[in-house]
């Protein structure tokens, strides 16, 4: 039971690069992406551990429904992951996070601040679906470059 | 008195979690410092989640065996009154069963499964205890069957201390249930390292040491401790925990005893600029000369 109050390492989690892509290959940018390893000190854990994602961009949210946690080339919309027991994230594991927008990101700097909040029942098959612990609350906030 | 070191895979975690090192790298490291060649691996580093893959588990024992190290222990994240309450009784069973298999196919003595349990809401210490005797009750025969020792860490305050642990011993009475006392719980919370704990929040803060006879009466029924490290004065001392009295009792005592090192000071609330590996060697040598 680790002391203190970080669940993380924070130090290179995310990425430093906002990426376009076609994703369905039809000649027009349709997402962009930046990856995030898992560094929590209890790492190893399914992806509904993490209860809730959210995302600011330049200081505007994302809708849930326009984000994706890519892990493995699997594609979980973040609104329903808080149900997945069978796809974990393993330890120090790349993952992307995919934001659906028709032409992608325009180029330049974009200010990034991720918001997760990671459950903090300890048994690592379970998902906390019942919110009976508390959780705990990362941010991380980044300059990406679009690339 | 006879003891033993085994490196907890705690103590290097953060190679892990900042890429600095691979795991055959942080093996390589543990033989370089740890003279009995014993190590406890931690679930993240196992093959068994979501399912165990019983294939990569024994090439693991083997890849780990490779540098002539032994696994002693396992451990994993156990909030069983959680893990009931969220999905099962059943389910939690089965999977303390398999997490004994496990260990048992890695050729570990030891399973530990800490007491990271805090009561639910409206919960009676009663109800939980009764819940962890009957699921203790159900898995000892698997765990006899393999010969696998399940050691209960209790290192936090209230339904989680080591008090509870020895209780839940001493009720069964199997040899194959122990307790896994964590000096976490004698340790004097500072202003720099106060008794808060990012896994359980919710509890009570820590504000004092539980009391060392609770150390000493825990012996018997511990061939497993888990030796939780912070910092390093100057002389290679570690001023939070009682570590004189604590092994002048092991000295005393008439079981054979194996210490985990759990360095934890480099976890991002402490010192994360010092390297893990150092630290723990301090640990190391912190226990040898004090146990001769």
């Amino acid at each position: 039971m680790p002391v203190g109050t970080e669940f993380y390492i924070k130090e290179g989690m995310i990425s430093s690069e906002l990426k376009n892509v076609d994703t369905n290959n039809d000649g027009t940018l349709d997402h962009f992406y930046f990856s995030i390893w898992n560094q929590k000190l209890h790492a190893k854990q399914p992806l509904g551990n993490i209860r809730k994602l959210s995302l600011r961009i330049d200081g505007e949210e994302i809708e849930p429904n326009r984000m994706y946690f890519v892990i493995r080339d699997q594609w979980i919309c973040i609104e329903q992951m808080p149900t997945i027991k069978d796809i974990w994230w393993m330890l120090k594991e790349e993952a992307q996070i995919y934001v659906k927008q028709d032409g992608g990101i325009k180029p330049g700097v974009h200010n990034v601040e991720i918001n997760i909040e990671n459950q903090v029942l300890m048994y690592t098959r379970s998902i906390d679906s019942k919110d009976i612990r508390p959780r705990v609350t990362l941010n991380l906030q980044s300059e990406m470059s679009t690339v | 008195m006879k003891t033993t070191i085994s490196v907890g895979m705690w103590s290097m975690k953060q190679y892990s979690l900042k890429g600095t090192k691979t795991f055959d790298e942080i093996l390589e490291t543990v033989v370089e410092i740890n003279p009995d060649k014993s190590i406890d691996l931690m679930e993240d580093y196992v093959p068994c989640h979501p399912h165990t893959d019983m294939y990569e588990v024994l090439q693991l024992k083997k890849r780990i065996e490779s540098f002539g190290l032994v696994i002693n222990s396992n451990w994993f994240y156990t909030d069983l009154i959680g893990a009931v309450y969220v999905d099962s009784y059943e389910k939690v069973v089965n999977d303390l069963k398999e997490y004994i298999i496990v260990v048992a196919a890695l050729g570990a003595k030891f399973m530990n499964t800490p007491l990271d349990s805090p009561l639910l809401p409206g919960m009676t210490f009663e109800e939980g205890y009764e819940l962890y005797l009957k699921l203790y009750e159900e898995i000892i025969p698997i765990a006899e069957e393999h010969n696998v020792v399940i050691g209960i860490d209790g290192g936090l305050e209230g339904f989680c201390s080591p008090r509870t642990a020895l209780k839940l011993v001493k009720d069964i009475g199997s040899d194959y249930l122990t307790v896994t006392p964590d000096f976490e719980a004698w340790r004097t919370p500072t202003e720099r390292m106060p008794g808060v704990f990012i896994e359980t929040p919710d509890i009570e803060e820590k504000t004092e040491a539980l009391p060392i006879d609770v150390f000493k009466a825990s012996l018997p029924y511990s061939p497993l401790i888990h030796a939780k490290f912070l910092v390093f004065d100057e002389n290679g001392e570690e001023p939070n925990f009682p570590i004189a009295e604590m092994m002048a009792m092991v000295k005393q005592s008439h079981r054979e005893h194996t210490f985990v090192i759990e360095y934890e000071g480099w976890i991002p609330d402490i010192n994360p600029h010092l390297d893990p590996a150092v630290e723990t060697k301090k640990g190391i040598d912190l226990l040898k000369r004090y146990l001769g």
